[in-house]
């Protein structure tokens, strides 16, 4: 009976010891990360940078409100506006009303169809997120968002967004965002969803995003 | 020298699935489903019962933790069927979260995470019971 007592305490500290190692050696790899296709998204930061960050944005979700409104400021300060990484909104429409909101953001990012622009639409998001009525109201009409509009720029041609929400242009864009989302989100589609190199991010806090995006510039050599 | 090691191994067994089973969630970062959740609830505890017990010899565990094992089998079983029948899930137990229809590939080919729980409940609870048998026609032959 000694023996086996002997024998249970021995392999009680080898599972422990064991377990301990293989834990050390198998978290300082990053978590698995996804394909996310920006191409032709709406970018900002620096376009080389070894750091992707993409953003699956709803317009009239409020915690995509949130989320523009306490972190991305810190995280454009610390890492857009630094160069440290590139940063792509895909904006994505499931709430009831949000359509013509979603379709807005593209016509402003598209008013000149050749060159589209990247500082506009962000700019209007801000605008829109700072500005955004009640997620159950349905005040995503053209009238209120050619008002944003002009508030957010008067190189906006007012008239031209007008047209461009009424006749749903960039529609069939919008859903295809949101069915790629859905697609990579595993059928559910949420917002705001953060990938950092296609890692998800866990926890949409400004820790929780700079924590992620400092791993993965360490990973890419970049620190 | 003890020849009743039936115990000790199912302690071991316990102890391995526990990990694997870490690691599934924690290293591979595979999100645990309900069905998953309640599996472990049946396991984890084994890892500390049988180690008691096998330090003590006290085969009688057997009839303490028998039930745990066969309900924890039991998930296993029902997980194995919804993601073996494409479609069925008469009682969805999984609610919100991670889907437990949907198998994870965990590199072993056709062999998915609830068939490993179910030959795990099934093997430790095999050996407790022979453990369990073998100690009281001992005890028996004692009297």
């Amino acid at each position: 009976m000694r023996h086996i007592k002997s024998l249970v305490v021995f392999t009680f500290i080898v599972l422990i010891v064991g377990a301990g190692v293989i834990y050390y050696l198998c978290t300082s790899e990053l978590p698995p990360a996804i394909e996310v296709s920006t191409e032709g998204q709406p970018t900002i930061g620096y376009p080389k940078a070894r750091v992707h960050v993409v953003v699956f944005e709803e317009p009239k979700c409020s915690n995509c409100r949130e989320y523009n409104d306490d972190v991305y400021p810190t995280i454009k300060k610390e890492f857009i506006d630094t160069n440290k990484i590139t940063y792509t909104v895909i904006p994505v429409s499931f709430l009831p009303g949000s359509m013509p909101a979603a379709v807005a953001l593209l016509c402003v990012y598209n008013e000149n169809t050749e060159y589209p622009n990247d500082e506009m639409f962000f700019k209007y998001l801000d605008y829109i997120y700072d500005h955004q009525p009640d997620e159950h109201k349905d005040w995503a009409t053209p009238e209120k968002l050619s008002e944003f509009a002009k508030k957010t720029s008067p190189a906006i041609k007012i008239e031209n967004l007008k047209k461009c929400i009424e006749m749903e242009t960039y529609r069939v864009q919008i859903e295809k965002n949101t069915a790629y989302g859905k697609e990579i989100m595993g059928g559910v589609i949420s917002t705001p969803t953060v990938y950092v190199n296609g890692i998800e991010v866990k926890e949409i806090t400004v820790d929780g995003i700079s924590k992620l995006i400092k791993e993965v510039l360490e990973h890419e050599g970049v620190y | 020298m003890a020849r009743n090691l039936e115990l000790y191994i199912a302690w071991l067994l316990a102890s391995i699935g526990t990990l694997l089973s870490l690691y599934f969630s924690d290293i591979r970062h595979l999100e645990p489903c309900h069905m998953c959740w309640y599996q472990r609830i049946c396991l984890f505890p084994l890892i500390i019962i049988l180690g008691v017990a096998a330090y003590k010899s006290f085969f009688d565990i057997t009839r303490y933790v028998l039930p745990q094992i066969i309900i924890g089998f039991l998930f296993a079983i029902y997980q194995i069927a919804i993601q073996e029948i494409p479609g069925w899930e008469p009682i969805n137990i999984c609610g919100a979260g991670p889907s437990c229809a949907e198998k994870y590939d965990i590199g072993l080919g056709p062999i998915t995470i609830p068939m490993l729980s179910a030959v795990g409940f099934f093997v430790i609870g095999f050996l407790l019971l022979l453990s369990w048998k073998r100690n009281s026609r001992k005890q028996m032959e004692e009297k």
